[in-house]
């Protein structure tokens, strides 16, 4: 993807850098001292239960909140910042999409959110599409797509402005394996292309997908690795037993 | 003087009021429940700008909702039209204005569609009781004044003015600055509101 060769500001290989960053609500503490790195050109994992602060920690990367204490840098700029967004794909963890209006609209308005017009925006959002196989569905009203349509329509959204960084609040859930699978493929394809992509998930045999991988539980990292070295040094099979030994309990 | 002109020239305003407040409260709840403000504010767009694009989105319909009632009020239902027909616009269209900034406000303090319409006897009742529809003469004269921070009490002035006794704009600007300010005032909350959804 274009612009996505522009290393210069890959001085440190760094794309996310989360330093010691602590979040609360009222009293509750949603992230504890929570310290990682994402670089460049990765799929990176947040993997944890619901209700680990996965979905904290990824709203303080895309700026929308502000971290408590320590700090969040993403493509070197130190977060929040708004010019940043503009480089950002994001997928939250609901479809936010206009039931009323068609996939193509809806493509439409978000792309032109980013700038994109005329003969570009066309280009772009044929290309996503492509990408999340909805060519032939664009015309119709997204109130009439199933879960696993939205899903990917959502992805779309996020993808037409070429982002450097992918940021995506559990891509797959409630889809079906096929289709998780398919997802998972069109995330690889945008890894080849040089987009550093930041997912989060509570299913464990997805994170094996992933390059590397952080383990949250109640806020903190429990550990970080990649997917077989996590394995091994827990002496596990399976990630949902390594989960579990690294303090994760019931997994 | 005829009594259905004259709550005739208030309702034109009351109506414009009351169906932008809830349509435009319902509109933005939606955006904050379905999740697509938060995908709004994941874009570079500025705050201003979501609350800018929402007047203008919306104004354009209230311009069209206010023609049509103010049209029907006095073609259909025959009610008094002594002054200027754009008068009327304007100040059905400011007050649709109001209506539209301070829905949007409200919807940000209720968590679904219910709590919105719980807002109704909260926001527009009281502003039904101090737009000149009952008379408060008997009323102590403190909560008279009440009326004066409740935005319908200076459409529903001008209204009665431009259709009742034709007055034009000089009798009537001070109303129509009173509502442009409250506008104003509930708009600035409403970029401040956001702040709860993204920080910058």
């Amino acid at each position: 993807m274009s612009g996505v060769n522009d290393m210069s500001l890959s001085e440190s290989g760094k794309c996310i850098e989360v330093k010691q960053v602590t979040k609360a609500f009222g009293k509750k503490v949603v992230l504890n001292d929570v310290s990682l790195d994402v670089k460049r050109g990765e799929i990176f994992g947040l993997l944890g239960p619901s209700g680990s602060g996965k979905t904290t920690l990824v709203r303080l990367i895309t700026g929308l909140d502000e971290p408590g204490s320590g700090s969040i840098s993403v493509l070197g700029e130190q977060m929040p910042k708004l010019g940043i967004l503009s480089r950002i794909g994001y997928m939250a963890q609901s479809d936010a999409l206009y039931g009323e209006l068609s996939a193509m609209e809806n493509l439409q308005f978000f792309s032109s959110l980013y700038g994109l017009r005329g003969h570009l925006l066309k280009e772009r959002i044929g290309e996503a599409a492509e990408l999340v196989k909805l060519t032939d569905d664009l015309k119709k009203p997204v109130h009439e797509f199933s879960g696993g349509m939205k899903r990917r329509l959502s992805l779309a959204t996020a993808l037409t402005h070429h982002p450097e960084v992918l940021i995506l609040d559990e891509p797959t859930v409630g889809i079906d394996p096929v289709l998780r699978k398919s997802v998972w493929k069109e995330l690889d394809v945008l890894r080849e292309k040089g987009v550093t992509i930041l997912v989060t998930t509570h299913v464990m045999d997805e994170a094996e997908k992933c390059d590397r991988l952080a383990m949250i539980r109640d806020g903190k990292v429990i550990a970080l690795g990649t997917p077989a070295q996590l394995k091994m040094d827990s002496g596990s099979e399976t990630m949902e037993d390594a989960f579990v030994a690294y303090g994760g309990g019931q997994a | 003087m005829d009594t259905f002109d004259y709550f005739g020239s208030v309702l034109v305003g009351f109506f414009s009021f009351f169906f932008v407040f809830l349509i435009a409260g319902v509109s933005f709840l939606r955006e904050r429940t379905t999740g697509t403000l938060q995908k709004l504010l994941s874009t570079p767009l500025r705050r201003w700008e979501v609350v800018a694009g929402y007047l203008l989105g919306f104004g354009l319909f209230t311009l069209l909702q206010a023609t049509l009632i103010a049209w029907y009020a006095t073609s259909v239902l025959g009610i008094a039209l002594e002054g200027s027909i754009f008068l009327v616009l304007l100040m059905n269209l400011l007050l649709a204005v109001t209506a539209l900034t301070l829905g949007t406000l409200m919807s940000a303090y209720a968590q679904n569609e219910f709590q919105m319409f719980q807002f109704i006897p909260l926001v527009v009742v009281p502003q039904i009781f101090f737009c000149g529809l009952i008379d408060l003469q008997s009323m102590p004269e403190w909560l008279q004044t009440l009326g004066r921070f409740l935005p319908l009490y200076y459409g529903a002035d001008a209204l009665r003015g431009i259709m009742l006794r034709g007055d034009g704009w000089d009798r009537i600007w001070v109303d129509a600055l009173a509502l442009l300010g409250f506008s104003l005032l509930f708009a600035t909350l409403n970029v401040k509101a956001l702040r709860k959804h993204r920080r910058i």
